[in-house]
């Protein structure tokens, strides 16, 4: 096994969080080496300027990693959720849909608030300055002012212009007398940072290959590398390698181009694989932190229910970022409802042609036959798509494990996932069904589909793009993996900075609150750098 | 049934849209069935063709009725045949997402939201609930 220069820091992962981390590391003049098992995504390889963009969608270009066997991709056996991420440069964020709404203060206190999940060890207000500092480098639009929201300073760019679409549920909110607030998105309204304004091109489910969303192989990584990060491509970690004195020394990863195995030590590693990947990696390096044997436990996807909409008129379905407006009516908690935690919807309307005719949110494809061809001239640009997306609890049994049977290109136990809403989650989104046809109606929609995301035989199983939960942070080491700045409890020079720290879901969109953590992660890593160094367990508690 | 029988009895085309057959789309069918299924989706449908009309193979397989649909719908709407007559019906519509685009302006100061509506509880308001109506949880969630 061939060993490496040693380094200061070692990130595994370069997806969003691997991306701010090295850049913050790299920045303050530390060596750092960042391994990814993917390669790097080129704006040609997405399918925006190829003639068959919907069928690579389907395909190559499918967000589910059991669809897809992309060169960075694993296996992920799954009991229902539809595993979606990326693995390469940027991770996720080659396909993710920059919606990009903040978490509220109550999001970090339900155990105050109910006691059912528990209270973060941090607050809103810990975070706050980070969300603003985060936007500023990932490039983000919106409309500050939005009373469902804690004040907060102008977004760096301007709000993306309104659709149809938009007027349309506007005066559907209206009429409801229901919150609605233009979306924020982690998209830039013009140009930015030595990227191009969005061009409306409606084709988001497949990445942004011009950057104007940010797509982070473009938007933060550029930085990193130019403050001297090395990045290496196509090094897939294998396990986390931890020395007597209990703490990390670094990693033994496998060179996908070669098959050679190798060696990186470090000081420091600050692990950064997502909510599957993260957990997946620790319980494969002889479950590693798990004192508190919480890693992988507490996986939050979120509740998700949706809604097409058809209405009368041309609303720009296929036209203009996907995203259009938030709903913060339900954010809240309200037991009178018959369940805790809130939701809110997120309008996203989009898809060409062939999308359109296959059903975009609710799968409710055209007619075949003659009426197919009637179907397009009266369906054509007049559909409308809302989401409802909820706080699910925690539940351990929600969890990632180590396949039984399933095995990695390595012949490792692949991760298995296992998901089911409970009770709560259950009537949260019965609730969501009734107030998304509610919307409906209040468009005037000549028809509209509801997709609770259950299969025939009643299984819950929803796209999963949030992967949260499963290496939580809290209060002690007993009931949690890491601890308000992200350091894990257990091997004191070991941080996980990705979304599986998250210790609820929130009632939206995780990835802005997933910067500003990692962000303030990396940086109190950074300032303390040299004490962390020397860290030993008894500074932890 | 053979594929062109097939894609034209779901896209039998109007007089203004082509059948499917005309523009390709059979062409493309085996070949998309197996990139998302192997041989075995492959050798599926060309059983199914061969016993069942396209209602017989969604009502019997609904499941490979779903990828045929896919296939079908996509590749149809890929065509420059096709799009031609969408735009011919009036709508803006791209051969391909990028370069292009759709432009679409800029926000609109006139449209900042007046309702006043929204409200959020700050972290010193954050308070117990009554959950005293939710005898399900139980303690726990469900
Ligand atoms: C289809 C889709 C749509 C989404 N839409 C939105 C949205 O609209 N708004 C929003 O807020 N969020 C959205 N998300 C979620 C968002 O993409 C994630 O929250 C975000 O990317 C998480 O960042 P991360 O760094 O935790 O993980 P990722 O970005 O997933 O990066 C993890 C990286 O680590 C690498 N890695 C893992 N294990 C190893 C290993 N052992 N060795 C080497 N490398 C490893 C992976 O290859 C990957 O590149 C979406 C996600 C998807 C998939």
């Amino acid at each position: 096994m061939a060993e490496r220069r040693h380094a200061d820091v070692l990130v595994i992962g370069a997806g969003a969080t691997g991306a701010i981390a090295s850049l913050v590391l790299g920045e303050a003049g530390l060596d750092v080496v960042c391994l990814e098992q993917g390669g790097w995504v080129q704006p040609d390889d997405h399918p925006h300027y190829s003639p068959d963009w919907e069928w690579q969608r389907q395909q190559r270009w499918n967000a589910n990693i059991n669809a897809r066997h992309g060169d960075g991709d694993y296996p992920v056996e799954t009991n229902s959720s539809n595993v979606l991420m990326w693995n390469a440069i940027g991770g996720s964020t080659n396909v993710y849909g920059a919606i990009w709404p903040r978490y509220r203060p109550s999001d970090f206190k339900k155990g105050v608030e109910h006691g059912l999940a528990p209270d973060w060890p941090i607050t809103y207000e810990d975070v706050a300055p980070y969300y603003e500092r985060a936007d500023r480098l990932v490039g983000v639009s919106g409309l500050e002012g939005n009373p469902a929201m804690p004040p907060h300073g102008p977004y760096p760019t301007p709000q993306l212009p309104l659709r149809r679409s938009s007027r349309r549920l506007i005066e559907a909110f209206d009429r409801l007398g229901w919150h609605w607030w233009p979306l924020p998105a982690g998209v830039i309204s013009e140009d930015y940072d030595g990227r191009p304004a969005c061009n409306g091109c409606n084709n988001c489910s497949a990445g942004c290959a011009r950057g104007s969303m940010s797509k982070f192989s473009l938007s933060v990584w550029p930085k990193a590398l130019a403050a001297g990060v090395e990045l290496r491509p196509y090094a897939q970690v294998e396990r986390i390698e931890k020395g007597r004195d209990g703490l990390a020394t670094g990693a033994v990863y496998v060179d996908r181009m070669t098959g050679q195995r190798h060696e990186q030590t470090a000081d420091v590693v600050v692990l950064a694989g997502n909510g599957v990947g993260s957990p997946w990696l620790l319980l494969a390096s002889d479950n590693l932190a798990n004192g508190s044997d919480q890693v992988g436990r507490n996986l939050l996807h979120h509740t998700l229910t949706s809604v097409d909409i058809w209405v009368d008129e041309q609303v720009d379905t296929h036209m203009g970022y996907v995203g259009s407006l938030l709903g913060m009516e339900f954010a809240e908690t309200d037991t009178s409802r018959g369940f805790v935690n809130g939701f809110n919807f997120n309008c996203a309307t989009g898809g060409h042609a062939g999308w359109q005719s296959l059903g975009i949110l609710s799968q409710r494809a055209a007619p075949w036959g003659a009426d197919h061809h009637r179907w397009f001239r009266e369906r054509f640009d007049r559909g409308i798509g809302v989401f409802a997306i909820g706080d699910d609890l925690p539940s351990p049994t929600n969890r990632i494990t180590l396949s039984d049977t399933a095995r990695d290109d390595l012949g490792r136990p692949a991760p298995a996932l296992f998901y089911e809403p409970g009770e709560n989650d259950r009537r949260m989104m019965r609730f969501q069904l009734e107030r998304l046809e509610e919307i409906a109606r209040a468009c005037n929609a000549v028809d509209y589909q509801l997709n609770d995301y259950c299969d025939e035989k009643g299984v819950y199983r929803t796209p999963a793009w949030h992967l949260l939960g499963t290496c939580r942070m809290g209060a002690d080491p007993e009931h949690s993996v890491v601890n308000g700045v992200n350091q894990s409890w257990d091997v004191p020079n070991l941080y996980i900075v990705d979304g599986s720290t998250f210790a609820t879901g929130g009632v939206v969109n995780p990835t802005p609150t997933v910067c500003a953590l990692a962000l303030r992660a990396a940086e109190n890593l950074r300032d303390q750098f040299r004490e962390r160094r020397k860290a030993t367990k008894a500074s932890v508690a | 049934m053979r594929t062109f029988e097939l894609v034209d009895a779901m896209l039998p085309g109007d007089g203004q849209f082509p059948p499917a057959s005309h523009v390709g789309v059979h062409g493309h069918l085996r070949g998309r069935l197996r990139q998302l299924g192997g041989d075995a989706l492959v050798e599926r449908l060309d059983e199914a063709m061969r016993d069942l009309d396209v209602a017989g193979i969604e009502r019997e397989h609904p499941d490979l009725f779903a990828r045929i649909r896919a296939v079908v719908f996509i590749t149809y709407y890929e065509m420059p045949e096709v799009q031609e007559v969408i735009r011919a019906l009036g709508f803006r519509y791209n051969a391909t997402p990028l370069p292009r685009g759709y432009p679409m302006g800029r926000f609109a100061e006139a449209d900042r939201p007046t309702h006043g509506r929204g409200h959020y509880v700050a972290t010193g308001d954050v308070r117990r609930v009554d959950l005293s109506g939710l005898d399900f949880l139980g303690g726990k969630n469900g």
